[in-house]
């Protein structure tokens, strides 16, 4: 066993208290599972490339100017390709490696238009990080994409129940990761 | 003398052409870590290496990676570790032989 620290609860970094009781009151999103039918975004993109599934509800609500993504991968060459792909696209982008980075940036940074987000992550994994996000009342209408390698059709219903805006299966292009995102922001 | 096997090469996208060789010495790093994992017959750890593999390969342009990653993360979970350990073999030789050219990917 080691004894190093444990890994960070994201109980214990409630983004109420982290960011303040107050902003603006947003009704969490409804868990409304769209797996087949409309609504279906990027979906021909990547069946063209020979990569499994993505879901997404448009969105339309992107403020003009440049966008802010929050990357959540604690893979680095992962990381770096999906923040070059989008820098490219013109958003700014950050970064974070697991819940505590992102509770911390999100506290002292910005909050973003979108997160992609990982699943498999050191601690607190992707789904349940999503779940406190769509509880939390600044952060419930935040856009947020799973960008995992689980792709089971499991993992994709329980991402999209979770309230998640799209659901890219990795491996995917740089392009088409960016093409997923605009979409999903309406850009 | 043994005949050199021959090269693979691989064309990726000239945009992303500055990032492949930190890339492809990470991936040369994961071998080494997954030969780790398995001499102590670690096979969480293993199928996690496979699951970033197959995460990451098919982005940068190496599809291969993402399938020996896919096959490493399959053997990891179900505990089959000498079946893993052929596949790290499989990859630290394409590693060996991958060279790289800009170009359009095929």
């Amino acid at each position: 066993m080691s004894d190093g620290p444990k890994p960070p609860k994201l109980e214990d970094l409630d983004f109420t208290e982290l960011l303040g009781p107050s902003g603006p009151s947003v009704k969490p999103k409804p868990a409304t599972p769209e797996v087949e039918g409309e609504g279906l975004i990027g979906e021909k993109a990547l069946k063209a490339e020979g990569y499994h599934v993505v879901l997404a509800r448009e969105r339309g609500t992107a403020r003009e100017g440049k966008a802010v993504v929050l990357v959540v991968e604690d893979d680095d060459d992962t990381a770096a390709l999906a923040m070059r792909a989008l820098e490219r696209g013109g958003y700014a982008v950050g970064r974070a490696k697991d819940s505590k980075e992102t509770a911390t940036y999100l506290q002292r940074l910005v909050i973003p238009e979108l997160i992609l987000l990982d699943v498999e992550l050191p601690g607190i994994d992707g789904f349940k990080m999503l779940s406190h996000l769509r509880a939390h009342p600044k952060l419930a209408s935040v856009a947020v994409v799973m960008f995992t390698s689980r792709s089971s059709r499991e993992d994709v219903v329980r991402g999209i129940t979770l309230g998640a805006d799209g659901y890219i299966a990795k491996p995917i292009a740089p392009k088409t990761l960016l093409e997923i995102v605009n979409k999903v922001l309406g850009r | 003398m043994p005949t050199p096997r021959p090269a693979i090469v691989v064309k990726v996208d000239p945009e992303i052409a500055d990032m492949v060789p930190r890339f492809l010495e990470n991936r040369s790093r994961d071998v080494a870590r997954l030969r780790e994992a398995l001499g102590r017959a670690d096979a969480e750890a293993v199928r996690a290496i496979g699951h970033t593999l197959n995460g990451v390969g098919g982005g940068y342009g190496f599809p291969a990676i993402s399938e020996f990653g896919a096959r490493i993360e399959e053997a990891g979970a179900a505990q089959r570790t000498d079946t893993a350990a052929g596949v790290v073999d499989e990859l630290a030789d394409y590693l060996e032989r991958v060279q790289v050219e800009p170009g359009e990917p095929s």
